[in-house]
């Protein structure tokens, strides 16, 4: 994944560098002749042409440090029935009642019509406002008069009061782009760590000093600007199995480090990891709540007893967390509501269910600490320097006896030691109090897995009668107690079962281990399979493919671009022992395998045999690793491809003469 | 009669006082209202109190109890409010199983959103919603609300159990009215017996309903109306954002929606005149200026939705859908309405309610809330053209799935009627397919298939028409779900004539589809079109339903490689019941392997006692359609 990052340095350079932003209305030829765009033929329009400035600039009746960000695009439209991009939204931010603002919309439509280019304004009564939620407010508005072919182009500027995320500059989106330009203003007594993201290379980059280009009051600063242009910018096609999108567009991101105050001394807010452990760790929404170990001292007697040994108190103390704190699907590594108040509303965000536990843990003088990451649809986070936007989430950390387990208390179906699929991204970062910070590893040994037992004795009749048994483990346990919790209960959970399995009648059925989440789940049904009309007295075809046939490639496309991340290790097995009646000979069968991907990242093995009328099958599907390159892709693919040919031959038997 | 009004209004007090401080204990549930039921409302009283035309009060009581996490989302409150809606009042409580009071809810509580609807741009719609957050199963959560509606057009129907999985104790809808107001009163599937009262100031009908079971969720259930209770009402005479009317039936609305919505709405600029003029100048059959007119609104507009206020009945001017290039359905409609009468052809803006289900408008019970799309409809001399015009590529006069064979409310000036939208019988609806194909020994299967599709087949699939080649293909992956296929060539060709058709033609190979395992070839001849299969549930208590009809035929020849001899082919088929038809044949002529399947599914509501034989019907088509053809390598049987 590292690949995908680039560091760009400040470079101070003194020499000028021309303004850029291309002429509203002044549409070249070249543009105007631009067809469906040749870098790829998918997309329903293209952006010409986009330029972007942030600035700083001081609101003297307010007495209020801004960024002005102005936007400004042209872009062509090729299909006026897909409304992504004729309908716009320009969303504002809303944080600790700073509001951002919008000035300066316009917006227009071009048309070329026998020759003549026509021209219709966006009327600012056909634009909407919508308080989307506490945090969001939409500009929204729809361009006039869009036919295939049409050029829109709009501009507008935002004034943001929040200065501590610089403007990110999007250079990739899901339509293509000749040019895109993005120009920082930044003032020498701010220095931002600039991170690129994204496989493309700047065509690009300027920089100059801009002599007292800002101003605060009686303070003429000195300015850096900073130019970045990509041009030829393919539409950005998301794949399956893939983690966030943020982490392969290319973009580019800024985050505050430092600010030099006028009295000469500066002030660090992105700075090296130990400083930022000790901002964490004193922050009254993480650390303050770690340290909160005296909401739980009175409690624990209640959850634990002194008899217990500590990885048991610990088992005690993550179901009590589990049940006390449901999470409101809100996600963050500070805590919303503290974990006193999140324990009486009996809900909280990620923070306050995670903090809530690390703090009852370390009440109980156990070791637990806070981990903060970033999930797998928020991206990766980078680790040249710390940015704590990059991270979404808070899990906890508890070192037991040389033993260490990462807990989420979120999930009521999730067992202890076991993460949530959105978890298991890449690193996060382990905040130990009194200790500098450190970076673990977010994976699980733990796999989905699941075996299948099929055993039973196939008469002459034609009929096999016998038992499944299916057992699932881990994250396949985890995931068949959410579907048998989408039942009243378990009763319409089998008959559901009854229903659907067609060509199998299910005689009688009962599922063990649904109540505890720290065991597998047991399904036992007893069925009886006509294979037969009656027992053929010729060769007799079956197909030993009963219940866990793949039968669908996961993946069609023929390459790839971005890794596969299957996010889970995996493992299938499928046992079968039927006994035939007597006199049976086996004469073709699947054939017996053993496929391994490189570096044994897949494995599939297939053996069948008949031995003293017991017709014995054993399979098993093993993913050894999550993440595959796409290089890795096409045998990824083929592998897939290999085991549905095999499954469609079948088990021949004849009778002895 | 002054008895049980008495008695009736003793019995209200009493619960208003007692709602709040009521325990709802769970072990009082007769264990019959637990079966099947994720949740049950214990007591619901919804009050509608018509104070005046702009002035109607929603009360609503209600008491649920939820027994697991799958009935959580009963436990939801979301109140919807605009303009025109105001909540007045919120409240509620948490209790345990036993009836404690864990927690007492306010509207703090609740989060307050828009409710933009995902097909929109704009609407001024706002939601307040509530999930208690309890950590034990069961719990019992009640609320009391109110709202004020400032109009009484479109006044919420009562019905009192929504979902499948949750059972009702209790509920009761009373409606109170002024003694001269004139309500119109539509009770469906409400089998009970309505109680009317009244005192010198108002009518006061009430409605109950005790002990419905929860019941299960069984495939292929007819939609909601055919079988839930509601009661719905509709004033005589209403106001609406400003607008005033009266009505009694259809004619009487139909006219109102005319004179007092579109009308003023439809008037052309000048420049839609000079354009309509200089389009139909040389025509002067009817039927082909509607059509280039249609060709002009398709070109010139897309579909934009935004719903303000009346917006939500009343279309944006056609001389702003002319200026804006834009419009939702009924500016849309009510833009080529303008357009038709430049030309001084008569149209009905026709209201539907569209989706895939057919869903009539009441013939008895006239309401501005049955419908949620608009088409137009050109009752011409000979035929009824009727124009979807949201679409930038429905054919002419083609409505597809979304719209057809059903009852619309059509609005005009001289007074509205019902029509009756074109039905496409299951044998038109077709899908008919040909291919020819080279079987290698090695397994590969390479040929060409040609797939015709018309009627609302044709609906399906024309979606794909002028999608960019790589898109095609994709889709293509998932329609036809064959590993290692490959699409070499594809096209497509639209005969939008008067019953459309598409033609999609494709080169194919799939390598090792077919595979060898020793000396026998696996070939299952049906590659493209295979039937799922449906649910066996016995003792069935619902009627089933197929929605819609239509028909398949799929013929593949398959020239088979040299020296392999078949080993096993599955027999023949020849299915034949109420519910559809299906053919199977495979012969081997010469070299050729030659597949015929032809598949009828006819549409209609049928009894319970017959799903076992649907059931017999589809599983059998879902077994023959994996029935495998084995060959056998000449001279090497083993």
């Amino acid at each position: 994944m590292t690949r995908f990052f680039l560091m760009i340095c400040l470079l101070f350079q003194i020499f000028s560098v021309a303004a850029a932003d291309f002429s509203f209305g002044l549409i070249s030829d070249t543009e105007m002749a631009v067809k469906k765009y040749q870098l790829d033929s998918v997309s329903n329009a293209v952006v010409l042409n986009e330029y972007g400035t942030a600035r700083f600039v001081f609101d003297d009746q307010r007495g209020e440090l801004n960024i002005a960000f102005t936007y400004h695009v042209r872009l062509k439209i090729f299909n006026k029935e897909d409304p992504r991009q004729a309908n716009i939204q320009i969303p504002l931010r809303i944080s600790d009642e700073k509001v951002e603002y919008l000035e300066n919309l316009k917006a227009v439509t071009y048309n070329f019509r026998d020759g003549r280019k026509t021209e219709t304004w966006l009327d600012p009564k056909n634009t909407y406002q919508e308080a989307l939620s506490k945090y969001v407010k939409l500009t929204k508005f729809s361009m006039p008069d869009i036919q295939d072919g049409s050029i829109i182009e709009y501009s507008y500027q935002i004034t943001s009061p929040l200065i501590y995320n610089f403007r990110t500059w999007r250079f990739q989106a899901d339509i293509p782009k000749i040019r895109s330009e993005f120009e920082a203003i930044i003032p020498a007594t701010y220095t931002y760590n600039v991170i690129m993201r994204g496989p493309y290379k700047l065509k690009e980059q300027k920089s100059s000093i801009l002599r007292e280009g800002f101003r605060l009051p009686g303070w003429p600063i000195d300015c850096s600007r900073m130019i970045y242009i990509m041009e030829n910018i393919p539409a950005f096609i998301e794949e399956d199995y893939m983690t966030a999108a943020s982490n392969f567009k290319s973009a580019i991101y800024f985050e505050l480090a430092t600010v030099y105050l006028r009295n000469g001394s500066k002030h660090h807010y992105t700075k090296e990891w130990k400083n930022v452990d000790r901002e964490l760790l004193t922050d009254r929404s993480l650390g303050g709540q770690i340290k909160q170990e005296g909401i739980f001292e009175k409690m624990l007697a209640n959850i634990i007893t002194a008899d217990l040994n500590d990885l048991e108190k610990a088992r005690a103390i993550y179901t009590y967390i589990k049940n006390q704190i449901k999470w409101n699907a809100y996600y963050g590594v500070f805590s919303e509501f503290g974990i006193k108040k999140a324990l009486e509303r009996h809900e909280g965000n990620i923070a306050d269910v995670n903090l809530a536990l690390v703090a009852a843990l370390s009440a109980a003088r156990l070791d637990a600490n806070a981990v903060i990451l970033s999930t797998r649809e928020h991206g990766i986070v980078n680790k040249l320097n710390p940015v704590i936007s990059e991270f979404n989430y808070v899990i906890c950390q508890l070192n037991i006896g040389g033993e260490s387990y990462l807990l989420d208390a979120s999930d009521p179906f999730l067992p202890f030691g076991m993460l949530p699929l959105r978890c298991l991204n890449d690193q996060g970062r382990v905040l130990p109090i009194g200790k500098p910070s450190y970076w673990i590893d977010i994976k699980s040994s733990m796999k989905h897995h699941t075996n299948y037992v099929l055993t039973g004795e196939l008469s002459n009749d034609g009929i096999l009668r016998g038992k499944i048994k299916i057992t699932s483990f881990n994250y396949a346990a985890y995931l068949k107690r959410k579907e048998i919790a989408s039942y009243p209960n378990i009763d319409q959970f089998i008959e559901k079962k009854k229903e659907e399995s067609v060509g199998t009648e299910i005689v009688e059925a009962n599922v063990v281990g649904v109540d505890s989440v720290d065991v597998g789940v047991i399904e036992n049904y007893q069925v009886t399979i006509k294979l037969f009309d009656s027992l053929p007295s010729e060769d007799a075809y079956f197909n030993p493919f009963i219940l866990n046939k793949i039968g669908k490639n996961p993946f069609t496309l023929s390459e790839r671009t971005y890794p596969v991340d299957f996010g889970n290790l995996s493992e299938e097995s499928f046992e079968m022992d039927i006994t035939l009646p007597s006199g049976y000979d086996l004469v073709s069968k699947p054939a017996d395998v053993n496929m391994v991907l490189a570096e044994r990242g897949g494995q599939f093995i297939n053996r069948i045999k008949l031995e003293n009328n017991h017709l014995r099958c054993d399979q098993v599907l093993r993913f050894n690793k999550m993440i595959f390159a796409p290089d890795e892709y096409l045998s990824l693919k083929e592998f897939f491809s290999r085991i549905i040919q095999l499954e469609k031959a079948d088990i021949v038997l004849r009778k002895h003469i | 009669m002054l008895n049980r009004y008495h008695v009736c209004i003793l019995f209200f007090l009493s619960v208003v006082e007692g709602i709040a401080q009521d325990r709802f204990p769970v072990d009082k549930i007769p264990q019959k209202l637990k079966e099947r039921a994720n949740a049950v409302v214990r007591d619901q009283q919804w009050t509608i109190n018509i104070r005046s035309s702009d002035d109607v009060i929603l009360h609503v009581k209600q008491v649920v109890t939820i027994f697991n996490r799958a009935g959580l989302e009963h436990a939801r409150l979301v109140l919807l409010y605009d303009k025109s809606t105001q909540i007045k009042s919120i409240s509620g409580i948490l209790q345990d199983h036993s009836g404690e009071i864990l927690k007492k809810i306010s509207v703090k509580d609740f989060v307050d959103e828009s409710a933009v609807s995902h097909f929109s741009l704009f609407e001024d719609n706002r939601i307040k919603h509530f999930l208690p957050n309890v950590m034990q199963y069961p719990f019992t959560v009640s609320y009391e609300y109110e709202l004020k509606l400032k109009q009484n057009l479109v006044i919420p129907d009562w019905v009192p159990k929504p979902s499948r999985d949750l059972s009702v104790e209790l509920s009761s809808y009373t409606l109170r009215c002024g003694l001269a107001d004139r309500i119109n009163i539509k009770e469906i599937n409400f089998e009970g017996q309505k109680l009317e009262a009244k005192n010198d100031k108002q009518r006061i009908y009430t409605w109950t309903v005790r002990d419905i079971l929860a019941s299960k969720n069984e495939p292929f259930s007819p939609p909601k109306e055919k079988y839930q209770i509601r009661v719905k009402v509709a004033p005589e005479q209403f106001y609406y954002y400003g607008k005033k009317g009266t009505y009694n039936n259809w004619g009487e609305l139909g006219r109102w929606v005319f004179t007092d919505l579109l009308a003023e709405r439809q008037k052309p600029t000048a420049q839609m005149v000079g354009k309509v003029h200089a389009l139909t100048t040389n025509i002067h059959d009817d039927v082909d200026k509607v059509r280039v007119l249609y060709q002009y609104l398709q070109e010139k507009m897309r579909y934009v939705s935004v719903q303000i206020g009346i917006g939500g009945f009343q279309p944006m001017a056609a001389s702003q859908v002319e200026q804006l290039g834009y419009g939702d359905c009924k500016a849309l409609v009510n833009y080529m309405q303008s357009l038709l009468s430049i030309v001084n052809i008569p149209s009905y803006y026709c209201v539907v309610n569209a989706g895939d289900i057919k869903r009539d408008m009441d013939e008895n019970f006239a309401s501005m809330d049955q419908g949620n799309h608009v088409v137009l409809a050109v009752p011409l001399k000979k035929d009824t053209i009727w124009l979807e015009c949201t679409s930038q590529k429905a054919p002419f006069g083609f409505l597809g799935s979304f719209t057809d064979d059903r009852v619309v409310f059509a609005c005009a000036k001289e007074g509205g009627k019902l029509l009756h939208t074109p039905k496409v019988p299951a044998e038109e609806s077709l899908q008919k397919r040909q291919g020819r194909f080279r079987l290698s020994e090695s397994g590969d299967v390479d040929g060409l298939l040609s797939t015709s599709f018309y009627g609302n087949q044709f609906d399906n699939q024309l979606a794909m028409l002028g999608l960019p080649l790589p898109e095609q293909d994709k889709r293509l992956k998932e329609m036809y779900t064959v590993d290692n296929i490959v699409f070499k060539n594809i096209s497509y060709d639209e005969d939008d004539g008067p019953s459309p058709t598409l033609t999609e033609q494709l080169s194919i190979v799939i390598q090792k589809y077919a595979p060898k395992s020793g000396t026998r070839i696996y070939l299952i001849p049906n590659v493209f079109n295979r039937k799922p299969p449906v649910p066996i549930t016995h003792e069935r208590k619902m009627p089933f339903f197929i929605n819609r009809g239509y028909r398949d035929i799929d013929s593949l020849v398959f020239t088979l490689p040299e020296n392999y001899v078949i080993d096993l082919k599955p027999a023949d088929v020849q299915l034949e019941t109420e519910f559809g038809s299906f053919t199977m044949k495979l012969q081997l002529k010469e070299n050729n392997l030659v597949f015929y399947r032809q598949l009828i599914l006819r549409e209609g509501l049928f009894a319970p006692e017959k799903y076992a034989t649907f059931v017999q019907f589809v599983n059998s088509i879902y077994q023959t359609d994996l029935g495998k053809v084995v060959f056998l390598e000449r001279y090497k049987k083993d």
